[in-house]
């Protein structure tokens, strides 16, 4: 017997038009603002050089609400990726309603895997403690 | 504003490498990275989180198309994905550790076993007579498939723990690279378990953006996601994920794989030479 059914396929698409959306919404925004404002335009040598240097999953949400066009795209890459966490958290709840209890403890464990990492982030600033540097091929 | 016109081949290269990487199981990120890392002289840490997030954008991309929906196997993706994902964040912290020519030439390593294992991968959805396995039985992780009249035809798995290590080599080398690394998730399922092609693909892309998301929370902590790039990226990666997603069921696999492993095995090599500092 195949897993899942019809039922969780139209809450998982709800979930990836939800999130793709936010992300889209928030891509767009940036877009805008940094149009708006001066900018120093968009080059490959530009991205090619230094990292933005936004190690922070906090610092970024802070620099958004602030307006800064960089920190809302960046915003925009965690909503993407949110939305596989917030699937296999769909899939936690899908397998626990259907009593596949071995399953839903086992989706469980990546949850709690995925989640702590991203809250470790939030709450022990500069973590893991490492430096970007770059290094053209 | 001014606008390098030469940024416009991102997305483009990204809507190709996801749609032939969808239509494949794959992400698109092993032929995307390549292209920023050679071709643009982007670093490769960078392209690797443009890579993970193109990742999670080509895994999203197929779970809108009703068809290819149906043949996942949620049971199999929860038990594999469980070191896969374990696998991805331990890569991911070493990343900051390791030098790019050294990457360079892992990644270069890994397009070519890829490409070999493409090679070999069964060719239909067809299961051979055999017992049943009383890890697959215990998990139930057995299941069906739509057989060439629509009508169900089962399928049973096997070696379900060789599957498991192949999985968290997978997530490993997934953090450490920056791709979602169905290639080798695949394998784990159709070549060591017995999944048919068609259900491993569509298994494996469900599985692709939850590794790539357990890496990119690591790259985002390092400062290896540029937004940018990632946008550019991500504008080519999504439509030609959600396209190949649609065109899965009827593709024609074979032909799909031959060009896929004839590109990646010639730009395989490039990113070997290029990673021990010559030039093809």
């Amino acid at each position: 017997m195949n897993l899942p059914d019809p039922a969780f396929h139209r809450v998982d698409r709800a979930i990836v038009w939800l999130g793709l959306s936010l992300c889209v919404a928030l891509f767009a925004l940036s877009v805008f603002i940094d149009l708006a404002g001066p900018s120093a335009g968009m080059t490959v040598e530009s991205i090619a050089g230094e990292p933005p240097g936004m190690r922070s999953i906090e610092s970024a949400l802070h620099d958004s609400l602030e307006g800064v066009p960089l920190a809302i795209a960046l915003s925009a890459c965690i909503a993407l990726v949110l939305i596989p966490m917030a699937r296999v958290t769909a899939a936690t709840m899908y397998l626990a309603f259907r009593r596949e209890w071995i399953m839903a403890l086992i989706a469980a464990a990546i949850v709690a895997i995925l989640v702590t990492t991203f809250v470790l982030d939030l709450v022990v600033p500069d973590f893991p403690h490492m430096h970007p540097t770059t290094t053209p091929l | 504003m001014q606008f390098e016109s030469s940024l416009l081949l991102i997305p483009l290269v990204s809507f190709g490498a996801s749609l032939l990487g969808a239509l494949v199981g794959l992400g698109g990120g092993i032929l995307t990275i390549p292209f920023l890392a050679v071709a643009l002289g982007i670093d490769i840490r960078i392209a690797m989180g443009a890579g993970l997030i193109s990742g999670i954008a080509t895994s999203i991309g197929p779970a809108l198309g009703a068809r290819s929906a149906t043949l996942l196997n949620l049971r199999v993706a929860v038990v594999l994905e469980l070191l896969a994902t374990s696998g991805a964040i331990i890569g991911a912290t070493l990343v900051a550790e390791t030098n790019a020519r050294l990457l360079s030439v892992i990644f270069g390593a890994l397009m070519l076993l890829v490409a070999g294992l493409n090679m070999r991968r069964a060719r239909t959805d067809t299961n051979d007579a055999r017992g049943p396995d009383a890890l697959a039985t215990f998990l139930r992780l057995d299941g069906e498939v739509p057989g060439p009249d629509a009508r169900p035809v089962a399928y049973r798995l096997r070696r379900i723990p060789g599957g498991a290590l192949i999985m968290l080599a997978a997530g490993l080398m997934s953090g450490l690279l920056g791709i979602a690394n169905g290639a080798v998730k695949i394998l784990a399922m159709d070549s060591c378990m017995g999944m048919p092609p068609r259900v491993s693909s569509a298994s494996s892309n469900f599985m692709i953006g939850i590794t790539a998301a357990g890496g990119a929370i690591v790259y985002l902590m390092n400062g290896y996601i540029d937004p940018r790039l990632a946008l550019l990226t991500i504008a080519g990666a999504l439509p030609g994920s959600i396209i190949g997603g649609r065109l899965l069921p009827h593709a024609p696999l074979v032909a799909m794989r031959t060009i896929f492993v004839s590109m990646i095995s010639l730009i395989g090599i490039e990113m070997i030479a290029r990673g021990l500092g010559a030039r093809l």
